[in-house]
């Protein structure tokens, strides 16, 4: 980054350019949200209507260097805080140098946003969207700290015919993100996206491989106890269960499938993703999927949404406890292993949820839109969101948004 | 200089076309730029290109071309947009926020006249924009690079 930075002010140093040849925009969203239970919270939003799980702000400057060298940063601050970030701490989403080396290959280098999903790079635009905010079964909190890339791409775009192009994408670098007290650093990640479109429709895939190290305080003290009691038992079965608690250079397999689709006032848009990680060791599997249909009337667009998030973590891991806390049924082994499985316990999720919502643009730039989601647990798990107080898990939530989304 | 004449008078033979033609239709759009620039016409697919933000260089140059748009409450805009590129001003709009913040590009700057165009155009070599039944005078100051007829 810091040669990035080098590189850009050289450019700016030796290159004339007026102000003409600079653009400064900026989007914002200001959203308050309300779950409709005491004993749950999604995302920042509890039973009292709270502006920080959907309110955000953003700026960004671009500008050619030469005419074919440009570059562009963006930084934006969100109340919705999952990493190791405060609420509304800004962060650079964007900053790289961009290349267009022929009329149709383009080369970045430096920031830019992982490109997961249809919506990736304008997640935190809530006007390019129709939702309130894009279906978090897909688009998971889990993946929010890990959106950006460090690194190049290369984007090549294939005249297919008239009206057809094929965008071919492939990018390499280093993420890096915490999730609550997980960090997670896949170096390197790499990968590609392909999308044909043509004006009202457009199909995608994305592949990515990510190369991670999962470290967390919490789990490398538990595993420290699984070496102990491999030390104190000689049973092999410690060790395979504390070998489970973390990753180092573990490859994790990202796919995604989506399309969109415009017919006359009608739209639909849909997305499937699935996470592929090994047998063994630090194992998250997880998939989701959306099917979303729109309509729009002149200035309204109302909207319903279809989706599933599941997600499971080291599912091999819990019979070598079960079997464990046979063999071994009293402290200090039943502690830790009884702790071990509700950690492990507490990343799976199991949800299905339906949303309806409307979006009404009631002036140039600025659209406002009212949004209610259901959400069903399954399996005993609170999907994404997170159980108050000592309750049973809830089995259902539904959770009301009203967000104003402006782009200047 | 024989060059220059030429271009000069087929932009005026256009401009008269465009008059008589003008009682028929509802409208016609020039796709124009400046004179220096050494592209010299442009097909429909690639108007729609550049003003989508898809065309990042013109064809066989290394130059990028510097889209500008009429005002955005403007007929003209809405008449080019839906007719000439195909796409709806709300579908645009989402478009282009999708585009803009999605680190893809720039997007045309807005002015608010004919003339302010044809300013433009005039002042930069690569800029592009496109006027509604410009007059002779007019057509003679720049270079046409596609003309289109909208439909009633």
């Amino acid at each position: 980054m810091r040669l990035l930075f080098t590189i850009f002010i050289a450019s700016i140093a030796t290159n004339c350019f007026s102000e003409q040849n600079w653009q400064f925009s900026g989007f914002g969203s200001i959203g308050v949200g309300k779950v409709n239970r005491e004993d749950f919270q999604f995302g920042e939003a509890d039973d009292n209507w709270d502006f920080d799980n959907d309110t955000r702000l953003g700026i960004q400057l671009q500008g050619n260097l030469t005419e074919q060298l440009s570059f562009t940063t963006q930084v934006s601050s969100s109340g919705l805080a999952l990493g190791g970030n405060e609420s509304y701490d800004p962060q650079v989403q964007w900053f790289f140098l961009s290349y267009q080396a022929t009329p149709n290959m383009q080369i970045r280098l430096g920031r830019v946003r992982s490109s997961y999903y249809i919506y990736s790079g304008t997640r935190d635009v809530g006007y390019s969207y129709p939702w309130a905010r894009p279906p978090i079964d897909v688009y998971t909190y889990l993946l929010q700290p890990l959106g950006n890339i460090d690194g190049a791409d290369m984007v090549y775009t294939l005249d297919m015919s008239d009206e057809l192009e094929l965008d071919i994408q492939l990018f390499a670098g280093q993420v890096e993100g915490e999730i609550r007290d997980v960090t997670v650093d896949s170096s390197p990640t790499y990968g590609t996206s392909l999308t044909l479109r043509s004006l009202d429709w457009l199909l995608r895939y994305s592949f990515h491989i990510e190369h991670t190290d999962i470290a967390s305080q919490s789990l490398n003290d538990v595993a420290g106890y699984y070496s102990d009691f491999t030390n104190l038992t000689g049973d092999p079965i410690f060790n395979e269960i504390g070998s489970s608690l973390t990753a180092e250079g573990t490859n994790y397999q990202y796919h995604t499938i989506g399309g969109q689709w415009d017919f006359n006032n009608w739209g639909v848009i849909a997305e499937k993703y699935w996470v592929l990680s090994p047998d063994s060791g630090f194992a998250n599997d997880s998939d989701g999927w959306y099917v979303s249909l729109l309509y729009h009337f002149e200035r309204l667009t109302p909207y319903g949404v279809l989706s599933a998030y599941d997600n499971t973590l080291n599912k091999d891991t819990l019979p070598l406890i079960d079997e464990a806390l046979a063999d071994y049924p009293f402290p200090p082994f039943t502690t830790v292993l009884e702790a071990t499985r509700d950690t492990i316990q507490s990343f799976k999720a199991k949800q299905r949820s339906i949303t309806l919502g409307i979006r009404y643009d009631f002036m140039p730039n600025t659209c406002v839109k009212f949004e209610v989601q259901h959400f069903n647990f399954l399996n005993g798990s609170t999907g994404q969101g997170f159980p108050l107080g000592e309750s049973e898990p809830p089995e259902n939530a539904t959770l009301f948004t009203i967000v104003m989304d402006v782009v200047f | 200089m024989k060059t220059l004449i030429r271009t000069h008078a087929l932009n005026l033979f256009l401009g008269l076309a465009m008059a008589l033609c003008s009682s028929l239709a509802a409208a016609d759009i020039f796709i124009i730029t400046n004179p220096n620039n050494p592209v010299k016409q442009l097909s429909s697919k690639e108007v729609r290109k550049v003003f989508l933000g898809r065309l990042h260089l013109y064809p066989g140059t290394e130059h990028e071309p510097l889209a500008i748009d009429q005002s955005h409450t403007s007929e003209l805009y809405r008449t080019f947009y839906e007719q000439l590129i195909g796409i709806s001003l709300p579908k645009l709009k989402r478009y282009r926020a999708y585009y803009l913040f999605s680190g893809k590009g720039k997007i045309p700057s807005e002015v608010t006249s004919q003339q302010a165009v044809v300013d433009a155009v005039i002042r930069s070599t690569y800029a592009i924009g496109y006027l509604q039944d410009p007059d002779a005078e007019i057509l003679q100051q720049v270079k046409v690079l596609h003309h289109s007829t909208t439909k009633d």
